[in-house]
């Protein structure tokens, strides 16, 4: 039996669905307004709201936010008698579950909240199982963090396909494995599909194998990966590489299962389970005609997201603890000391590259350092140490802060209006102030590569030089590698 | 980006591959061990540029060896070449996550094909 909630000021409405969920057995409480329904979600858990978006104290869907974010959070379906795309794409965004108009049906409302209910019953089993999920390298407490790792314990509890998304460095086949590591397939091969490194020519012969003869040089028959991976893992690592015939090719395989290899007239079985990852955006891939949309259906069947290490920037210490002790311990060294002014460092630097830039700057540090006794901000690389200094320097040299209006310094007579300054000098100051702070990220971001800081921005060459020569932003101690 | 070459019998097929991962590379991007306990040392040092290892396995004694630097190899991008296709040498073989698995028959042009695309990424 499940608890729902009807947040509707139609107290019509209110009965007819009541009777309707009483009668599929499950409890149902009614209330007529935000504050009525805020009392009520704050004293009892519920495992199903329908909100109204019209009532009487304010919008349903600016509840919202509160709703999902209290313990165990109730799944919430909107229920509109103004509906539209807009309203629809906000609530859904919001971590709606579905948006009903009204007059509701008796099938819509049985029907979404039975998928509701097994969905709900499905993640409870998945938590269970997740209890013991085996972890190597993914630190953090941040708030992130718990919804990630039971992203990763239903896929590793699933059969289903899995995409997983994330920028360059941010541990996506860390998490391939662990997916691998917590399933049922555990015990058997993980084979991993480099996309990326694989030339157009080895793409068919590595996957689907070849018989002896197939080919000049095909002097002996080999098993493809895909074979290799029969009751496994086959992880195709940077999918998004993978040319569209050879999309083709592989979607054929994901559906039936089977295969030819080449040169080859029988048809081989592989069962196995497949994983994906990329740090392209494959929805504008698909978009573009560069991906196949229904290969990116079949792909995301349950879709982890990792986001950048400047997303969760409170994991950073942790993270740097965790792996210099690993660093330590693989090099042979006693562990160091740590100054303060290190740590702050580490954490208000962007990371561009993610945990793995992390990482490898970690090494790099420590290797430097190795005959002393502690680490200072001064044995970071140099291009960090830059981009520090400078970034504490920006304030300083534009006095530009949220809220405050360029060449305004809080406290002083300006603030009265005695001294405002002219309306075009404050534009361009305010102009000029975001201008160099978008150029500082995105040379930051793009460590340094004018062309993707081109591609990026939609800058021209000529216009994104003239703009960082007029700023006076370098490329931030970034290899120029173009 | 350094590429490290490992394979414990010298043969005339090895030094082919190494003068063409010499002339992708550069000459002093590659590094050639012989012996494991080379291999093993010269991984429990920083990496310094090092980020591709081509692991020639002449038996399973060696794909044992390997598995036994596993949690290292994970910071490495590996070319692994199989001494044979017996599915147990195969499983062994996966069990260090390789990028590329090639055998040992192979006049290793397979091999080239993808350390040029990860040279150029």
């Amino acid at each position: 039996m499940a608890n729902v909630l009807i947040i509707d000021d139609d107290r019509q409405t209110c009965t007819l669905m009541m009777q309707i969920i009483q009668r599929m057995n499950h409890a149902c409480l009614p209330a007529y307004s935000i504050e009525e329904g805020l009392e009520i979600i704050d004293s009892t858990e519920f495992d199903v709201v329908f909100l109204d978006v019209n009532l009487p104290d304010g919008k349903g869907t600016d509840l919202l936010p509160r709703i999902r974010g209290v313990h165990h959070p109730p799944e919430v379906i909107i229920i509109t008698g103004e509906g539209g795309p807009d309203g629809a794409e906000i609530a859904i965004q919001n971590g709606a579950w579905d948006y009903l108009q009204k007059p509701v049906s008796v099938k819509e409302i049985t029907l979404s909240l039975n998928r509701i209910l097994q969905y709900r019953d499905e993640l409870g089993k998945a938590e269970k199982k997740s209890v013991a999920l085996k972890l190597d390298g993914f630190v953090g407490t941040g708030p992130h963090m718990a919804p990630f790792l039971d992203s990763v314990a239903q896929a590793a509890n699933s059969e289903a396909n899995v995409l997983i998304l994330g920028e360059t460095g941010t541990g996506k086949e860390l998490c391939a494995k662990t997916i691998h590591a917590n399933s049922d397939r555990a015990d058997r091969n993980f084979v991993v599909v480099d996309c990326a490194s694989l030339h157009a020519t080895l793409v068919e012969s590595t996957l689907f194998g070849f018989e002896k003869g197939a080919f000049t040089g095909a002097d002996q028959a080999r098993e493809g990966l895909i074979k290799q991976a029969d009751k496994g893992i086959l992880f195709l690592d940077e999918v998004g590489e993978l040319s569209l015939e050879h999309q083709k090719s592989f979607l054929r395989v994901l559906q039936e299962k089977k295969f030819r290899a080449i040169g080859s007239k029988k048809e081989v079985r592989s069962d196995f389970r497949l994983l994906a990852a990329t740090n392209r955006d494959l929805d504008l891939m698909a978009d573009q005609g560069k991906f196949r949309k229904d290969l990116l259906f079949r792909l995301r069947a349950i879709t982890i997201q990792i986001p950048p290490l400047r997303h969760h920037p409170e994991d950073i210490k942790a993270l740097a603890v965790y792996y210099m002790n690993r660093i330590y311990t693989k090099l042979g060294m006693d562990m160091k000391g740590y100054s303060p002014e290190f740590l702050e460092a580490l954490c208000t630097y962007a990371w561009p590259g993610n945990v793995r830039e992390l990482i490898n700057t970690l090494e790099g540090v420590i290797s430097s350092a190795q005959f002393e006794a502690s680490l200072f901000p001064k044995h970071l690389p140099e291009y960090i140490r830059v981009h520090l200094a400078k970034k504490k320097a920006a304030p300083a040299q534009s006095s530009t802060r949220p809220g405050t209006m360029p060449g305004l310094i809080p406290g002083t007579p300006a603030e009265s209006g005695s001294t405002l300054p002219r309306y075009r000098e404050h534009r361009d100051a305010a102009i000029a102030a975001a201008d160099q702070k978008y150029l500082r990220e995105l040379m930051a971001c793009v460590r340094g590569s004018i062309k993707e800081a081109c591609r990026i921005s939609g800058l021209g060459r000529t216009r994104l030089y003239t703009l960082l020569k007029k700023y006076d932003i370098s490329r931030m101690g970034w290899p120029q590698d173009n | 980006m350094i590429v490290l070459l490992y394979c414990r019998k010298i043969r005339p097929s090895l030094q082919s591959l190494q003068d063409r991962v010499e002339r992708l590379a550069g000459n002093d991007k590659v590094e050639v061990y012989n012996r494991f306990q080379s291999l093993f040392d010269r991984l429990h040092q920083p990496k310094n540029g090092l980020s591709i290892l081509v692991l020639i396995a002449e038996d399973t004694l060696d794909l044992s060896d390997f598995m036994s630097l596993a949690p290292i190899l994970g910071e490495f991008r590996i070319i692994l070449v199989l001494p044979d296709h017996d599915e147990k040498t195969i499983a062994m073989g996966h069990r260090i996550f390789p990028r590329f698995v090639t055998f040992r028959e192979s006049d290793f042009s397979d091999i080239i094909l993808v350390l040029e695309k990860m040279l150029n990424a």
